[in-house]
């Protein structure tokens, strides 16, 4: 095929309705690094979207076009197996399991040892700030520092792309700002696509990339 | 709300459930346990002596019936718990799940002894599934002789019961899912990459097994002192032990008490072993848990897995639907010879006789239903109630002490229960029937509301905020219309 080698997250002229209604229709390539993103109201179809990319799409919706990543077509394939990382709207870390053990749960199979995988951990821990909370429960943890480990599970677990739907809308204010730069920093150091999903002006601001206003 | 109302407000509930709950357990085995010792001053035994347990001890092939207590008891417990967290593993969140949920719950009201029946009928060696194929696939003009029911290891039973806990610890389930953020969390496991039925393990099943956990305990003891399932579908030579202790319970030479009193208290220690080897399995569990959940194993390829999840449930689904069709072609059979598919002709004599020989049993059946039924049902919306209005859940005391008869096996309490009914001048009347329903009937309907009506999330994991209602509502089997939302 032609786009194999093409880098980045294509939507080849996707649209979403629900009951003949049409909510999304976009036509897009992120490339490595840079960022899309979707605004509107809740319940503009805009979660939705990222539901579509990540297999997750309730069957009540109409899905057309296809999605594309790295040059492969992830439309029809399993959740399981599509390798993009989701950031939902609140951290949903694994309550029954420390921080550490968080991490390790998304660091992939290939890296083996249990001392190798625990400084794997330790040093994506220290990345984002947060040295030396491995043993930690999560709960004792303040909303930005479980948004932070979030998005580490996320990264460890080697995504091609990114999607974030609202995951800042749960933080303070102050903090809000801080997180969100971590997070484009570290998705443009790794050179991810990222597809942001929000409500909030300044979010999109701050991902400097293409906004879609639904 | 000021502290002594709210307390008195719950109080009473509380205590009128463990009157009724509790005291029949602890007087229940007190009477089994004198007489197990030798003392029943009514029939002249006052000697107090290790006699009765040696003498039940000795009964020949004493050691196989404890044997197959506790390895029935144990398999099917095991077996169907596996079935039913591999099932929900595998389906939920899919319309498949919802379906199959939709059919399997309203079997729970299935009595055991009907399905077991049912099953017999099927796959006995006269049974239907044996006559769809003969003769012209098997040969046979007459039932083989094969042993398929009532196996000297306990086969049959074991599946009998499965048949039946299936359905419940599926409901146990469902009902405690809310609790779990299971959809969150297992789209969290599956972004990760992880397989459904590994995600599940991993990340759900810690949440969802502290809560399950009572009413396994509760399968478990049923299953190792079950007596009418044992009955159909057991060994017989010899029986488990459950069985043989009603059986000389009912033996004519009263000195057979003693005997049967002293094997009731011996079921509660095989009853409590396998509890114990329970726990210890539990424990084996956690280790290996502990030791496989971070080494990053996807299993991703569990398609056959799911799909063979998916068989076993279906067919269970099957045999009880179908054996339930069986037991109903044999109710209306006249002349059903081996190896026909089909009765050649079809009678209502058989209902006829039933309705007219056993009217006056039928009625007392449903008064006894009713009568055990209702009082528990003022008691629990009493109790729910009463919670709601102080904001305050069940509390674990009461929790626990509500599943004490259901986690004592039934045997070992009842004949000393009998007794007290005796002592008070209601022995062998229908009250007395009707109060010892009460103990069993009051921890299955607390179960089927409290779960359902009242769903405490964690908010952020700051604050506990009352989601729903007291009672009923759309998402439980048992929406009440008249029960609007509180909150």
């Amino acid at each position: 095929m032609l786009e194999t080698s093409e880098k980045g997250l294509r939507f080849d002229n996707v649209s979403l309705s629900l009951k003949g209604r049409c909510l999304v229709a976009v036509n897009h390539l992120i490339r490595p690094g840079d960022v899309l993103t979707v605004m509107g109201e809740s319940g503009s179809g805009k979660s939705t979207l990222l539901n579509l990319v990540a297999g997750f799409l309730p069957a009540a919706f109409e899905a057309t076009g296809r999605v594309t990543l790295n040059g492969v077509n992830i439309t029809e394939q399993s959740a399981q197996t599509r390798n993009v990382g989701l950031m939902f709207q609140s951290p949903l870390l694994f309550p029954h399991m420390s921080v550490g053990q968080n991490l390790l749960f998304a660091l992939p199979r290939t890296i083996k040892g249990r001392q190798q995988r625990l400084e794997r951990v330790i040093a994506a821990l220290e990345e984002v700030g947060l040295g030396g909370f491995e043993g930690r429960d999560p709960a004792t943890l303040s909303g930005g520092q479980q948004t932070r480990v979030a998005l580490m599970r996320l990264i460890l677990a080697e995504p091609q792309a990114l999607l974030l739907d609202e995951p800042f809308s749960s933080l303070d204010r102050s903090r809000r700002a801080d997180v969100r730069e971590l997070v484009f920093d570290t998705t443009r150091d790794r050179k991810l696509p990222v597809l942001l999903v929000t409500h909030d002006a300044e979010d999109a601001e701050a991902a400097g990339g293409s906004v879609i206003e639904l | 709300m000021a502290a002594s109302q709210t307390s008195r407000l719950i109080l009473w509930p509380t205590t009128m459930i463990a009157f009724f709950v509790g005291i029949p357990v602890v007087v229940g085995l007190a009477g089994t346990l004198f007489p197990a010792l030798g003392y029943l001053p009514a029939l002249g035994h006052t000697d107090l002596s290790f006699k009765p347990f040696q003498d039940a001890l000795a009964a020949p092939g004493m050691s196989t019936s404890i044997l197959l207590s506790f390895g029935t008891g144990l398999a099917a417990t095991a077996l169907s718990l596996l079935l039913v967290l591999f099932f929900t593993a595998s389906w939920y969140g899919t319309s498949l799940f919802q379906t199959v949920s939709r059919v399997l719950s309203p079997l729970l009201a299935v009595p055991h002894a009907a399905a077991a029946f049912g099953l017999a009928f099927l796959v006995a060696p006269s049974g239907f599934l044996m006559r769809l194929i003969s003769p012209w696939a098997t040969g046979y003009d007459r039932p083989p002789d094969l042993l398929i029911l009532n196996d000297p290891l306990g086969l049959a039973m074991v599946l009998g019961l499965v048949a039946k806990e299936v359905p419940f610890l599926l409901l146990v389930v469902l009902a405690a899912m809310p609790q779990t953020k299971a959809r969150e969390m297992t789209r969290v496991a599956a972004n990760l990459g992880y397989g459904s039925i590994r995600g599940f393990f991993a990340v759900i099943i810690p949440q969802l097994y502290p809560q399950i956990r009572l009413p396994v305990f509760a399968v478990l003891a049923y299953s190792t002192s079950v007596v009418d399932v044992a009955i159909i579908l057991g060994p017989t030579t010899p029986a488990p032990l459950a069985p043989r202790i009603l059986e000389w319970f009912f033996e004519p030479a009263p000195a057979m008490w003693l005997q049967a009193s002293a094997a009731a208290l011996l079921q509660v220690v095989v009853t409590a072993s396998a509890m114990l080897f329970w726990v210890c399995a539990e424990t084996v569990m956690r280790l290996v848990y502990r030791w496989q959940v971070t080494t990053g194993d996807r299993a991703v390829q569990d398609f056959s897995l799911r799909w063979l999840t998916l068989g076993f449930i279906g067919t269970i689904l099957v045999a009880l639907l179908f054996g339930f069709t069986v037991l109903a072609i044999w109710s209306v059979a006249r002349g059903w010879w081996f190896p026909d598919t089909l009765p050649n002709t079809f009678t209502l004599f058989h209902w006829r006789m039933a309705i007219e020989d056993n009217a006056m049993t039928i009625w007392i059946t449903a008064a006894v239903g009713l009568g055990a039924s209702l009082p528990c049902l003022a008691l629990v919306l009493w109790l729910l109630e009463a919670q709601t209005r102080c904001r305050r859940s069940t509390g674990k005391a009461v929790k626990g002490l509500l599943f004490v008869p259901l986690l004592v096996p039934q045997i070992s309490f009842l004949f000393g229960l009998h007794v007290l009914f005796v002592w008070l001048g209601i022995g062998g009347t229908y009250l007395a029937v009707t109060l010892a329903h009460l103990v069993f009937v009051l921890p299955y309907v607390f179960l089927a509301f409290s779960d359902h009506g009242i769903i405490w999330t964690q908010d952020m994991g700051k604050s506990q905020r009352l989601l729903a209602f007291p009672i009923g509502g759309s998402s439980g089997p048992f929406a009440c219309p008249c029960c609007s939302p509180r909150c």
